[in-house]
């Protein structure tokens, strides 16, 4: 943590120091929600023990040689899951309980998606469960502090390496681990957006054929609600215009790993605006991406209940 | 440090290639696909249902899900030529539909069907047409 070797300017973009407080609030808010996704949108586990001529394991399932899940292997990993994460919530051995998280969460979701059904919105908080054990924390008081006051200058993605002083060993309650793993979360985020542009290009020829196309009216006549059936009915031109703004959005998605401060609060804002659009029309709600985007927030600012805060990261 | 980079890139090299292969295979990081392909603003909308089938009754829809028939709709839909080839696959969703129904008879038919809406210029244009795709009857 306390490294004084002078770092170079690209690591220091790549992997500023970031404040441990920060991974430590983010661990306590992703592993409830992995309770919650375990316990509701991907709970399809326990159902497809009973669908096993469904089973088409993808590549990891294969190169684990998982067979079709069985009633009492979904229980087990579903109470490992839970185990796991309330023992990081409560802050028990947090990176230890984590791992075992990471891995039974994974089987979990390869289980959930070797069925028929691939998920596009369980990326980053699959990268998330993996990179948050391994960050090694500082004193638990030492971090505390220095996190607060940190966070007073951090706030961002990037930003936060800077505002905390660029580059490794930045403060006691700052680590250049702490740093890669919100990163990498932070690109996880970002890359569901911009990697989804590849296959719009790919499948419909180019990105004006899919701007132009009638695929949000074709959604809303699927799976859309009240209001978007309203809107096919009455208002359908507004749907080419949201196309293009959604495109934009995937597009220029990696500049917010650039942004700092109220412009990426604002930036963040607009996304979550966009998952709540998706979730009124279409009952899309993206909510496990929608989460990680907490990564870019200075959420050391946050103060914990003295048991999860105070045990070590 | 150093191996933290190289798996920063591997993963985004294996999402790149997912992406360019269009594979879901690479699952987490496979292509992200989820509505990339542009629909037709003069084409057909379909969407896959189920219906089922009482003896002496008229057909009767039946949603997808957990708490349906126990699988959502977007896992048939990417099983379909399995499903036409061997209906029996649909033999657990009509199980589960029938132990989530027990004051009821049994179906003697799960039926899967298509209902297709056409569009002009973006928008619906007439009636629903429903076809079916392939249909379990009870043994």
């Amino acid at each position: 943590m306390s490294d004084t070797r002078p770092v170079s300017p690209l690591r220091s973009a790549l992997f500023p120091a970031l404040p441990l407080a920060r991974v430590r609030v983010l661990r306590v808010l992703l592993h409830a929600f992995v309770i919650l996704d375990v316990l509701t949108f991907s709970q399809d586990v326990l159902s497809h023990a009973g669908n096993a001529g469904f089973y088409t394991p993808i590549a990891l399932a294969r190169l684990l040689h998982l067979p079709p899940v069985t009633a009492p292997v979904a229980y087990t990993l579903l109470v490992l899951i839970l185990a796991g994460s309330a023992a990081v919530i409560a802050g028990w051995r947090p990176r230890l309980a984590g791992a075992v998280v990471a891995i039974a969460y994974w089987l979990w979701m390869l289980y959930s998606n070797s069925y028929g059904y691939i998920a596009h919105d369980h990326m980053a908080l699959m990268v998330a469960v993996a990179v948050l054990p391994t960050v090694a924390g500082a004193d638990p008081r030492a971090g505390a502090g220095a996190g607060a006051g940190a966070g007073a200058g951090a706030g961002t993605g990037a930003g936060a390496g800077a505002g905390t002083g660029a580059g490794a060993g930045a403060g006691a309650g700052t680590s250049e681990a702490a740093g890669w793993a919100l990163r990498a979360i932070q690109i996880a985020v970002v890359a569901t957006y911009f990697f989804s542009v590849i296959p719009k290009i790919l499948y419909s020829g180019s990105l004006a054929n899919w701007g132009n196309s009638a695929i949000l009216t074709w959604a809303s006549i699927r799976r859309g609600s009240g209001l978007a059936h309203w809107l096919v009915a009455h208002t359908p031109w507004v749907f080419v215009p949201a196309q293009w703004a959604g495109l934009a959005l995937e597009a220029l998605s990696p500049v917010v790993l650039f942004l700092r401060g109220r412009a990426l609060y604002l930036v963040v804002a607009l996304y979550l605006g966009f998952h709540l659009s998706t979730l009124l029309l279409l009952g899309i709600h993206f909510l496990p991406t929608a989460i990680c985007w907490a990564a870019f927030l200075p959420l050391e600012r946050l103060r914990l209940p003295r048991r999860a805060a105070g045990r070590g990261a | 440090m150093a191996w933290r980079g190289l798996v920063v890139l591997l993963c985004v090299g294996v999402l790149s290639v997912g992406g360019l292969t269009r594979s879901n295979d690479l699952f987490p990081f496979g292509v992200l696909d989820q509505f990339s392909s542009g629909t037709d603003p003069d084409g057909e909308v379909v969407n896959t249902c189920l219906q089922g089938i009482r003896e002496g009754g008229e057909p009767f829809d039946i949603g997808f899900g957990r708490r349906t028939v126990g699988i959502e709709r977007a896992d048939v839909e990417n099983n379909l030529p399995a499903i036409e080839a061997d209906p029996q696959l649909l033999a657990p969703l009509a199980a589960e539909y029938d132990r989530r129904h027990p004051d009821q008879e049994p179906l003697d038919a799960l039926v899967l069907c298509q209902r297709i809406t056409q569009l002009q210029n973006g928008i619906a244009h007439g009636e629903d047409e429903v076809i079916e795709v392939t249909r379990w009857e009870a043994p």
